[in-house]
């Protein structure tokens, strides 16, 4: 028996191994989508209100729709759920009226209206303390919404204490937001207590029911007074937010104060709606699963396999479905951008988001027409920890920044026509950029100083600093998450502080999460940075920078700056400014009255953006003055993009919304036979 | 036999808590968090995510709380990064495709390395067996990436027979599955030239040729199976490590399997998910060795399992 066993034991192994061969070999590709592009790495979440990524926003974007889409080829905002809308007078008061064949739909062909309660319930659980959305600052110029999801609230303001039974529910009766149970209360007080061998204290709230007062907290098992009751959270009252839908198709915000890009924010993607009813019957993350997934965009999610693929596919019920022109599209994860290029030049992906730097020489030289790179709104820079000496210095910062060969940088490292930087805020915004070329014609201020000029300056403000060719500076570190580029830059900064300011610094490498930690703590003296701006406005980037700000990580404070940041929010025109504007469109010969108005209103529009943008101008001079941040280059797109793609245009935000986007099948074959691919 | 499994067993189910408890320490000592990103977090939302994942406890109680899900729901918990999906879903959609992949490269490495193997012992010290064991060396030093690259060019671009990456129908399994097995077929190929030296020079050997037996006869039915006996033993390990992964060839090829996803974790401190990964590590080295140690059994009967 024994040696029976023994004799089979070869072939056994070996029909186990032609079997799994079997199987291997019969298996099929997926037919390729009508377009495919490479996404970079997976996408974290479909759930618009936990995501913070661009890869995750060109999914979402395409499964959901927001109030308003922005133009593929300059992002402006233009209609999405919202087929129309008004801002009041003051600019703080929006009513967006919603069109009524918004559909929301899932794979197996249901739909369900969309309506403006839809968008009540995901803009208030966006806003949840719960959900704790990153993006969730987006919303906090919309009155009550900073006070909801931070907790704060006044004795005597009502609440509701979500309790912890039961424990999933749907409920139907106007705070649609809850998952247990809600207690309206008043609320009285709140206390931190101390819980021993824990890093963060209890918080235990007194509230006030039916006129007794109760004691609620989320740790309360963990409290030695057992009079104290378990709850979730306590919320202010959800009708404290200002976004209320007037009926089903018309919905009112209303803001703190006017921003003039509020509106461009209604199309970003973290503020999707999401369908109520599947978020609160299949739970989280059951409801994000395909098959259960129900969304309002121009596509539909079909399949969606981790590192691999998601397939999505036209929505049929989409209101606007006459312009989506794709049938299918695939999304893959491509972690490498090598590996994304061989796909691109095999003709298996039409859109490749960028390609690797040692390429782009060649690809230049090549003089191909899908590459072309284009400015993007993105800074490279150094931030610069302020509170350790010599560096809490701004004449050492100064010197610093003012050695440092930006053009040698893009020149032989970068090499894609990065433009060499000294202020943050990235080139592209239109208002912007006139407001600082009207500043540089009116102060006469010749930017171009030579380089000479400037290392002359560099090593006097250094030897004024008291560290005259760099005598007595201490040894300083210049902290980077390990890449080749980032490596590349810093040995060559490394190189021009020590040959022009005689300054010595060590440079460290560490690995992604050891590296955002330090810079995180303010353990580091110089590191380096990237900063995506998250919508086509500099407040994205000079937000930054506000003292104390959580993104700030500079130790940086600067009263002047935190003021003009902002009043740029609250930029009027005064009685004199606005009649000097009617005077110059009064001026104009003969319009009707009619346009005589549109005019006026356009160029007091335009007046007043142009009056933000100096003040944020000149917020970000102090800014390059204190440098507590070094810029070092402005990015472009390096994304490739096959000529037969139709309906993709280059913006600054590198932004490409499929639907719009065609295929010129005739196009694609003769380029198909012409490469000799697939 | 079976006292010698439920021995093994017992020993597993040690190894694997040991590794557990190394594991949790080690990644709770690292700086960061799961909730590092270029933008840094919200002070309020970091409490929330805190507290979500029982990260807001002392060390010992999320030991004790991490273990007891683990061990007594037998459950590994939801990724803390991709928050759709569970540490279980993630390794349920990976396993397989590193398998399917390691499986073909096994089959590569196996055929390839015994085939060259075998002839360049029976024919020591001719030309065939010299350039043989030259593209052996060659093959154990040359890293992945290398014979990836060199591979990419020849078959995707210059000759263009199979599909530069991606995952789906069998031509995008052979190139990566090629390039995964050849330095284990490089490696094979020196264990049973070595194997079957050494076998060739005993006496039974020269029994069996004394019988008169035909010379393929010795070496297929007599010889091999004593030249398998370091192969078997290599192979172990190796096919642990080959199912559950190669960083570089998942990245050079965009093979959605495991390993990218470990190393992923452990950049972005996924607790849930490397913790996952690690235990599952471990089960699979664990079984193949004890396979292993079965198949000696098997093929020596001079071993006996105790």
């Amino acid at each position: 028996m024994r040696l029976d066993s023994r004799k089979l034991f070869p072939y056994f192994a070996l029909l186990l191994c032609v079997g799994a061969l079997g199987w291997v070999f019969s298996r099929k590709a997926p037919a390729p989508a009508d377009f495919t592009f490479a996404n970079g790495d997976d996408i974290k979440s479909v759930d618009p209100a936990v995501v913070t990524g661009a890869p995750e926003g060109r999914v979402i974007g395409n499964i959901y729709e927001g109030l308003l889409n922005w133009d593929p080829e300059d992002l402006h905002p233009v209609p999405g759920v919202a087929e129309s809308w008004e801002i009041s007078e003051d600019g703080k008061t929006y009513t967006f009226h919603l069109r009524k064949d918004a559909l929301w739909a899932n794979l197996a062909g249901d739909t369900w209206p969309v309506t403006a309660h839809d968008f009540v319930y995901s803009y208030r659980r966006f806003l949840d303390p719960q959900i704790a959305s990153q993006y969730a600052f987006i919303l906090f110029y919309v009155e009550g919404a900073e006070a909801f999801q931070r907790g704060t609230r006044k004795k005597g303001d009502p609440v509701d204490v979500e309790l912890t039974d039961p424990p999933q529910q749907v409920i139907d009766d106007g705070r649609p937001h809850a998952r247990g149970e809600m207690l309206r209360a008043k609320f009285v007080s709140v206390e931190e207590v101390k819980i021993e061998g824990r890093k963060r204290p209890a918080r235990v709230y007194t509230v006030e029911v039916d006129g007794e007062q109760r004691q609620y907290s989320s740790k309360a098992d963990k409290l030695d007074d057992k009079s104290i009751r378990k709850c979730r959270q306590v919320l202010n009252d959800v009708e404290s937010i200002a976004i209320r839908a007037l009926d089903d198709h018309t919905l009112r915000i209303k803001l703190i104060t006017s921003v003039p890009y509020f509106i461009n924010l209604m199309g970003f993607y973290p503020l999707s709606p999401v369908n109520q009813r599947c978020v609160e019957t299949h739970g989280f993350p059951a409801w994000t699963k395909v098959e259960n997934l129900v969304t309002n965009g121009p596509f539909l999610m079909e399949s969606r396999r981790l590192r691999d693929r998601i397939r999505l596919i036209k929505n049929p019920h989409y209101w606007d479905r006459d312009k989506v022109y794709l049938n299918t599209v695939d999304v893959l994860a491509v972690s490498s951008d090598t590996t994304a290029l061989n796909l691109y030049m095999t003709g298996k992906v039409d859109w490749i988001l960028t390609v690797p730097a040692t390429v782009v020489p060649e690809l230049l030289k090549q003089k191909r027409e899908d590459f072309k790179p284009a400015p993007y709104l993105a800074a490279y820079f150094y931030r610069v920890n302020t509170t350790r000496p010599p560096l809490d210095d701004p004449r050492v910062r100064k010197a610093l920044s003012l050695v440092i060969n930006r053009q040698e940088i893009t020149d032989n490292i970068t090499r894609a026509g990065e433009v060499p930087a000294t202020h943050l805020v990235p080139p592209g915004m239109a208002d912007y950029d006139r407001a600082r070329q009207q500043h540089r014609k009116s102060s006469g201020d010749s930017a171009a100083t030579s380089r000479e000029q400037d290392i002359k300056r560099a090593q006097e403000l250094l030897a004024e600093a008291g560290f005259p060719g760099g005598k007595g500076f201490r040894k300083i570190e210049l902290l980077y998450n390990s890449n080749e580029t980032h490596e590349q830059i810093a040995q060559l900064i490394q190189a021009q502080w020590k040959e022009e300011l005689g300054i010595n610094i060590e440079l460290v490498g560490k690995e992604w999460g050891s590296y955002l930690a330090d810079q995180h703590n303010m353990e580091y003296w110089i590191s380096r940075t990237g900063w995506i701006g998250d919508y086509s406005d500099p407040n994205t980037f000079l937000d930054l920078f506000v003292s104390d700000g959580t993104q700030n990580q500079t130790g940086w404070k600067n009263a002047e700056y935190d003021k003009l940041i902002k009043l740029a929010a609250f930029v009027r025109l005064d009685d004199s400014e606005r009649a000097g504007v009617e005077k110059g469109v009064r001026a104009l010969p003969n319009w009707s009255a009619k346009e005589h108005d549109r005019l006026l209103s356009e160029a007091v529009d335009l007046a007043t953006r142009m009056k933000r943008a100096e003040v944020l101008r000149q917020a970000e001079e102090i800014l390059v003055r204190e440098q507590p941040i070094i810029p070092i280059y402005h990015y472009v797109s390096k994304a490739m993009v096959r000529p037969y793609v139709k309906g993709f245009y280059r913006n600054v935000r590198d932004d490409h919304p499929l639907k719009g986007i065609r295929i010129d099948q005739d196009a694609k074959a003769r380029f198909l036979k012409g490469e000799g691919v697939r | 036999m079976i006292g010698f499994l439920a021995k093994r067993l017992l020993w597993m189910a040690l190894t694997l808590w040991v590794v557990f408890t190394v594991s949790f320490f080690l990644m709770r000592a690292v700086p960061g968090g799961p909730f590092s990103e270029e933008r840094k977090i919200d002070p309020y939302a970091l409490e929330v995510f805190e507290a979500r994942y029982n990260l807001d406890e002392p060390l010992p109680v999320q030991y004790w709380l991490e273990l007891k899900r683990t061990v007594w729901h037998g459950d590994l918990g939801l990724s803390i990064r991709k928050v759709d999906y569970t540490v279980a879903e993630i390794i349920a959609e990976g396993l397989p495709i590193s398998a399917t992949l390691g499986i073909v490269a096994m089959a590569f490495a196996l055929t390839l390395g015994i085939t060259a193997g075998v002839v360049s012992s029976v024919r020591r010290g001719t030309v065939l067996d010299f350039s043989l064991m030259t593209v052996a060396t060659v093959g154990i030093a040359l890293p992945n990436f290398v014979v990836a690259g060199i591979a990419i060019v020849l078959v995707v671009f210059i000759w263009p027979i199979f599909p530069a990456a991606g995952w789906g129908g069998v031509q995008h399994v052979i190139l990566p599955a090629f390039c995964l097995g050849a330095p284990y077929a490089a490696y094979i190929a020196r264990l049973v030239r070595t194997g079957m030296l050494d076998v060739l020079g005993q006496d039974y050997i020269r029994t069996a040729y004394a019988k008169g037996l035909m010379p393929r006869r010795v070496i297929m039915r007599h010889a091999m199976k004593g030249a398998m006996l370091p192969v078997a033993s290599f192979l172990g390990p190796a096919v642990a490590g080959i199912l559950t992964g190669s960083l570089i060839i998942e990245q050079i090829f965009a093979i959605p399997g495991l390993a990218y996803n470990f190393v992923q974790a452990a950049v972005q401190r996924d607790y849930t998910v490397a913790m996952g990964l690690v235990l599952t590590y471990t089960t699979l080295l664990y079984t193949m060795n004890l396979l292993v140690d079965i198949s000696y059994s098997y093929l020596d009967p001079r071993v006996k399992l105790e």
